[in-house]
């Protein structure tokens, strides 16, 4: 397969993917930000921005582009900027794009429903949104499965699906680890260190915000039946192997993409993403939520982040551009 | 009500009908069996035919769109048909055409003897904006620098068929002669019984047989054959996508590809790839920055060092541009006297020389009964019908040829034949050209029986090119033994 | 003479650079004035070096994709260079300008004769052609001997004062410039005369002359005499030179170098010919990283014993 192709099959799925994080995360905290601020002092909404600010590293672009955190600039920034290289519509643009550049790899189901909402997503705009930002945050999530099923669908399993997968399990491997550990951050009100184990902020609320923006709170309590507890929350959302947005589930799934990839035998990791993404879903099987909270979430997630974009570095050294 | 009623061919050449109204006896059957299809039927087919358009995705890119709109190419569904006769005329005369001016490109890059022999002006030669001085004493593979070429032809109110001009760079439109066929074929596969109509489906076995006896020999054994495209803002990309696909060999575009130690290979997820064969449509301009056009982006560094060095086929070979200059096409006829010692088949239409002072001034003094066009753009673009123009309109392109005479040409306005073409609810005659396509390979000359003929759309107009609102007809070409043989004057 | 050129380029990046692609244009050409006895080129980081005969002469390709922070390339000829007498087919006296209006010359040097992308034909160096023409005699080759001298004359060598991109007719206002600018300057001249003219790269050996003169040189009529003064402060040693070479009516090319006033002997050695500097480049290359590099060169040219 051309390296070109698969270099955009794996952004299409890297795409969608971070399109639809960018919705849930907006979601959630537009609508967490407002329950709490029912309930304590006002700044604690600029506050909730500023954690989403922090979790799409973004608040210098934003601060260079806007003047102050309120709603509407908000929602323009993250959801329609094109200045903004992760506003939902820059990363379903680029989607596009790259599909259009591979059509003939792709189902010409998966164009159109790239393409359809591209064309859908260009007749909003904020002010539409901001009258119902939950409507327009589901369609928008509501795209990227209809996208993702199309795909499992109607796309053969070769080697271009297994790099649209890469890109997608990369892409919320990651998402899903940086969102908890800006959260995570956020629970601890911006201190620095770490927090030990047995003194776990208790921000139920917070917590649940966690688990609702991945889509993950019923599923959690059918795992969990003791409640929301921090150590509970880790092991779902990093450890387990059966949520599909887990890291744990994430990078495995990458893992056996890699190998279909590379084409070797069983029993040995045919190429450096390979290896390097076997070893990180190793450590991800065998370590236990404890310890992680002993040792602390933040360096933990922090080393998660940088296999991560590691693993994508070899991808690209070995396979895209080299 | 017959779809023809009233049909009226006002004076021009009509392909279909004498100018007493009756159908031309090779078009007899296909008349019989259109002139009573009712209107709702013929409706319907049409949108069949539209509908298999847009779902094989056969569409060309509308420049300037934002939203990356593909529009269908128009396809008018009456065939255009050509007597076995009429076929064995243009094919001599292309094939000749093809051999003298494939000829002269070599020569023009070797000994020039026909510029010492003064049988073409050197200056209009050596001055052509194709012209690739950096190409003198390269020897293409089996001396071929022509590949594929796609001359236009046009026939005048009397019928006569003349050359227009030859496409010897990147001639496009092939693929829908081989589209409208499948598609005719589908719509309305009655038309075609008992006509004995010749196939086009072998041109990409042909062509890929050319292409890979291109190969180094040492790589002839099963060579790698791939398509250069610009990319998907070409608006041709679907054609390349279409071409490749039917050829079976990767698209790629430059940035696929890299050149080590003069050897190109394209980058594959399982390791750099050797190519043999590149069958580019990307202009010599864009095909390396080093060569060419350090700005471009979209070249390969070292592709004509690699070229150059025998280890990879370009096809078309670099420099062809000569011999499809507008200016030198007033001397295609000496050419192929000078290199054949015959006579030309194929007339071509007279033309003036801005850079000849005598012709200018004639130029000057008829712009209102002539055709300007720039020597250096295609595709419709920078020309003047000047028999339909403004008076502003010819004054302003006065001025633009009298500031650089040397890049205009320009024609007596031919009354190009037409055609019948479907509007609303009846036929009208529309104007017509005819592009056959040829092949010019190791072991010789193959024109495919077929052509695209392109239609201009509009009522009385006579650009027939895409970009300027043209469709397309299937063209057939019937076999010898075909029964109803006629005498029709070539 | 023998002469050994020894011709280093360095080219150190601010960053590493990959798919590196250079094309060389330095070895001297064989014919009937000099012999290039040898020529090697070596590249570090090593590469593979192809060599291709073009139009211009000899061209020297390689490429280097792993990633590199600097490229050094050597290039060392050995050139024997025994031209005749430069004057013998020049006629001084006697107008033979009609030469210059056969069709035939002028189809077959077209390319010598027409502006090309630094030689523009601007129309202010009619001046200078009117200017060189009254201080010769009749003939082409006393009218170019004075052309040279003129534009020695009136132009001044000022090293860094220009650069590849500066336009002709800034050189012209300026009246300063290095050998391309001069060697431009006077294909313009020529080229605005009818007179097929090129630019030619090459090494000129500025050493001093030993005291045998050169056999086919005995009696020069340069009315300063081309003499071993005159050589002792000779410009372009240290690096590529640049002259220019003008068709004359005997049908040879002969070289003028207006930055030297000199006639082209055996100290010069020929390496490319084409319209302008454009054609005939020492390297060009393209990389891709960093836009950011600097370029060292350095060209010594020493007289050899023996081979």
């Amino acid at each position: 397969m051309l390296s070109r192709h698969a270099d955009s099959c794996f952004w299409i799925g890297r795409y969608v993917e971070r399109t639809e994080a960018a919705a849930r995360m907006m979601d959630v905290h537009y609508h967490s930000a407002l329950e709490t601020t029912r309930q304590s002092a006002a700044g604690t909404l600029s506050r909730r921005w500023s954690s989403l600010l922090a979790i799409s590293g973004s608040a210098q672009l934003y601060t260079q582009r806007y003047e102050s955190e309120n709603d509407r600039d908000i929602f323009q920034f993250f959801l329609f900027d094109l200045e903004h290289p992760s506003s939902i519509l820059a990363t379903w643009q680029k989607a596009r794009e790259n599909a259009r550049a591979v059509r003939e790899q792709l189902s010409s189901e998966m164009w159109e429903s790239l393409n359809t909402f591209y064309l859908n997503l260009k007749e909003w705009d904020v002010d539409r949104v901001i009258a119902m930002p939950h409507v327009f945050l589901c369609m928008v999530k509501d795209a990227s499965h209809l996208f993702q099923g199309i795909l499992n669908r109607t796309m053969l399993m070769g080697e271009a699906r297994d790099w649209l997968d890469t890109g997608r399990f990369l892409e919320r491997a990651e998402q899903t680890g940086r969102l908890l550990d800006v959260k995570f951050h956020d629970l601890l009100d911006n201190q620095e260190a770490p927090a030990p184990a047995g003194n776990m902020p208790l921000d139920l609320h917070g917590w649940i915000a966690v688990l609702k923006s991945v889509s993950a709170f019923e599923m959690y309590h059918k795992t969990h039946q003791e409640g929301i507890l921090p150590e509970h929350v880790v092991d779902f959302l990093v450890l387990n192997p059966r949520f599909p947005a887990s890291v744990r589930h994430g990078i495995g799934r990458v893992e056996g993409c890699l190998h279909r990839i590379a084409g070797h035998a069983e029993d040995s990791p045919g190429s450096e993403p390979e290896r390097l993404a076997g070893h990180l879903r190793a450590d991800l099987t065998y370590m236990k939520a404890a310890e992680i909270l002993q040792t602390g979430l933040h360096p933990f997630l922090d080393s998660v982040q940088i296999r991560c974009n590691q693993i994508g570095d070899a991808i690209r050294a070995a396979y895209l551009s080299y | 009500m017959s779809l023809f009623h009233n049909y009226q061919t006002e004076g021009f050449y009509d392909e279909m009908f004498l100018p007493n109204g009756s159908p031309r006896p090779h078009y007899k059957q296909l008349y019989e069996r259109l002139a009573n299809m009712p209107l709702e039927e013929y409706r319907r087919r049409c949108q069949l035919a539209d509908l298999t358009l847009v779902n094989q995705g056969i569409t060309f890119l509308v420049y300037g769109d934002e939203r990356g709109t593909e529009k269908p190419w128009p396809f008018d569904l009456i065939p255009r048909i050509i007597p076995a006769n009429e076929w064995n005329y243009i094919e001599r005369g292309l094939t000749q055409r093809l051999t003298a001016l494939n000829l002269f490109t070599h020569d023009i890059y070797h000994e020039q003897h026909i510029l010492r022999d003064k049988a073409v002006p050197a200056d209009l030669v050596l001055g052509a904006a194709h012209f690739r001085h950096e190409f003198m004493g390269a020897d293409p593979p089996g001396g071929i620098y022509v590949h594929i070429c796609g001359s236009d032809l046009i026939r005048d109110r009397q019928g006569s068929y003349y050359v227009l001009e030859d496409n010897l760079r990147t001639p496009s439109g092939v693929s829908y002669m081989l589209e409208n066929r499948i598609i005719l074929t589908r719509v309305f596969p009655h038309l075609f019984n008992n006509l004995n109509i010749q196939s086009v489906d072998h041109y990409t076995t042909r062509l890929m047989q050319n292409l890979r006896a291109l190969a180094p020999e040492h790589r002839r054994e099963s060579p790698v054959v791939v398509l250069l495209t610009p990319g998907v803002y070409n608006s041709a990309y679907y054609e390349h996508t279409f071409l490749a696909q039917q050829l079976g060999i990767e698209l790629v575009e430059g940035r696929d590809l890299f050149v080590d130690d003069c050897v190109v290979y394209m980058k594959t997820t399982h390791g750099p790839q050797r190519v043999d064969v590149i069958y580019r449509r990307v202009d010599d301009d864009y095909l390396d920055p080093l060569m060419f056009r350090p700005d471009s982006l979209l070249g390969v560094p070292g592709l004509v060092n690699a070229y150059r060095s025998g280890s990879v086929a370009l096809a078309n070979s670099i420099g062809t541009g000569v011999a499809d200059d507008k200016a030198v096409y007033a001397y295609t006829e000496n050419i192929v006297r000078y290199y054949l010692g015959e006579e030309p088949v194929l007339p071509i239409v007279e033309t003036y020389l801005g850079s000849n002072e005598k012709h200018l001034q004639h130029i000057l003094a008829n712009l209102d009964k002539l055709v300007v066009k720039s020597a250096n753009e295609s595709g419709g673009y920078g020309m003047l019908m000047g028999p339909s123009a403004t008076p502003q309109e010819r004054a302003l392109f006065a001025e633009k040829i009298k500031a650089s005479p040397r890049s205009y040409i320009a024609q007596p306005l031919i009354d190009i034949s037409r055609a019948p073409a479907f509007t609303e609810d009846h036929f009208e005659g529309r104007h017509i050209d005819l592009r056959p396509y040829i092949l010019y390979g190791s072991d010789g000359i193959t024109i495919v029986p077929g052509s695209l003929t392109r239609v201009a759309m509009r009522k009385g107009s006579y650009v027939v090119n895409s970009s300027q609102g043209g469709g397309s007809k299937d063209t057939w070409v019937l076999a010898e033994d075909t029964q109803m043989g006629v005498q029709t004057q070539c | 003479m023998l002469l050994r050129v020894i011709h280093t380029t360095r080219y150190t990046y601010r960053e590493q650079v990959t798919e590196n692609h250079n094309e060389l244009r330095m070895m001297p050409q064989t014919d009937q004035d000099q012999i290039c006895l040898d020529f090697r080129i070596s590249v570090t980081p090593p590469a593979r070096v192809f060599a291709f005969d073009l139009p211009e002469g000899t061209m020297h390709y390689f490429n280097l994709r792993p990633p590199h922070a600097s490229l050094l390339i050597r290039a060392e000829a050995l050139v024997d260079t025994h031209p005749a007498n430069p004057f013998a087919g020049m006629n001084l006296a006697e107008d033979d300008s009609t030469f210059y209006q056969q069709e035939d010359i002028r189809i077959e040097w077209r390319r010598y004769l027409t502006a090309s992308r630094y030689v523009p034909l601007l129309p202010e160096t009619q001046r200078i052609a009117e200017m060189a023409r009254r201080q010769s005699g009749p003939g082409t080759a006393s009218f170019l001997i004075a052309l040279t001298r003129l534009l020695h004359r009136v132009m001044t060598y000022a090293p860094g004062s220009t650069h590849v991109n500066t336009p002709l007719r800034e050189v012209l206002e300026n009246k300063q410039g290095v050998c391309q600018d001069f060697a431009h300057l006077m294909l313009a001249v020529c080229r605005l005369c009818a007179i097929p003219a090129r630019y030619r790269s090459g090494y000129i050996y500025t050493g001093n002359l030993e005291q045998e003169q050169s056999p086919a040189s005995p009696n020069w009529p340069w009315p300063e005499s081309q003499d071993s003064e005159q050589h002792e402060q000779l410009i372009g040693g240290d690096a590529m030179h640049a002259w220019v070479e003008c068709l004359l009516p005997d049908g040879k090319w002969q070289g003028f170098d207006p930055t030297n006033n000199l006639v082209a002997d055996s100290h010069y050695i020929k390496v490319q010919a084409g319209r302008d500097y454009a054609d005939v480049a020492p390297v060009r290359g393209i990389y891709r990283g960093s836009a950011e590099q600097n370029m060292e060169t350095a060209v010594e040219v020493r007289k050899e014993q023996t081979v």
